[in-house]
């Protein structure tokens, strides 16, 4: 059983390169983001005023309320529900993300390393919210989701979580690592009819 | 598609959630002090009304976290939604919808 669960996540993806018509420029742009490490933070009960004390003076963060992102240099926190963030370290691994988190906020919070457990697309490109309105079940207008908004939710009966991180627009994914195949597969084909460039799938 | 508005995330698509059945149904202090008919009661009598109920649902797509919510059975509209512990409100059956359909 360890074997077959050793092979399914990561080794069966959608394979890199373009899907849907030749345009001058692809649509939409989706990557998959390797150089990230994803750690869940859930604050115990009645600490959020101290956590939220500890983040601003140890990691410079004012902690999210709400489905939203805090970011500080390559640290990012998303609000996933109450008391519950998903911290992301940029360039890093899991062991030093949790060590600097671990060092800041204490027993104040349980951490738990998600950086195995998790996968983060990114979608940018002209088309990605015509892309998106197929797939995501939630309004994301800039009028009412803009940049630094998240949400946890569904994409083709997955659970994700989706946070805006530019208007330009960028939004990214992070989806539990074996249902990402499934995930891929809806995105390129909501995709697909844009031109749709996927990339750091390898072969899939 | 009916939108329900979480306490905790606000207006959500009905697909994220689950319902719990009928809300503020305490456990008796001593269930060994009731009749068999009291205790089936407790377990499985529920209400079942033409109009304005009070019920527990379950944000399992999203923060998972339970809330109640009022809704009016007749037009499926959530009249009001509040955090799990605090009282009922009292609310009428022609209160616009919270969420919108």
């Amino acid at each position: 059983m360890s074997e077959l669960l050793a092979e399914i996540p990561a080794s069966a993806l959608v394979p890199e390169g373009h899907y849907g018509p030749r345009t001058p420029a692809p649509g939409v742009v989706a990557a998959q983001l390797s150089q990230l490490a994803l750690a869940t933070v859930a604050v115990r009960p009645n600490a959020l005023d101290l956590v939220a004390e500890l983040a601003l003076e140890k990691l410079g963060l004012a902690l999210p309320h709400g489905p939203r992102t805090a970011s500080a240099g390559d640290l990012t926190l998303v609000g996933t529900g109450p008391r519950r963030f998903l911290a992301i370290g940029e360039g890093i691994t899991g062991d030093p993300l949790l060590e600097r988190l671990g060092h800041a906020f204490g027993k104040t919070a349980a951490l738990t390393d998600q950086s195995d457990g998790q996968m983060v697309i990114q979608l940018s490109g002209p088309r990605t919210r015509d892309t998106l309105a197929k797939l995501v079940p939630i309004d994301l207008d800039p009028s009412v989701f803009k940049a630094g908004d998240a949400a946890a939710t569904l994409v083709a009966l997955i659970p994700v979580l989706i946070w805006q991180a530019d208007p330009a627009p960028i939004y990214r994914f992070a989806v539990p690592r074996s249902f990402t195949p499934a995930f891929l597969r809806a995105l390129v084909g909501a995709g697909a009819e844009f031109g749709l460039q996927l990339t750091g799938t390898g072969r899939g | 598609m009916l939108l329900i508005p979480c306490p905790y995330c606000g207006a959500r698509p009905e697909i994220e959630f689950h319902c719990g059945g009928e809300a503020h149904i305490a456990r008796p202090e001593n269930p060994a002090a009731l009749s068999d008919a009291e205790w089936a009661d407790y377990l499985f009598i529920r209400k079942s009304p033409k109009g304005v109920h009070a019920e527990r649902w379950l944000h399992s797509h999203g923060c998972g976290r339970w809330f109640n919510a009022v809704r009016n059975t007749v037009s499926d509209s959530i009249l009001a939604t509040y955090k799990m512990g605090a009282p009922r409100p009292d609310i009428a059956a022609d209160t616009p919808a919270q969420g919108g359909k």
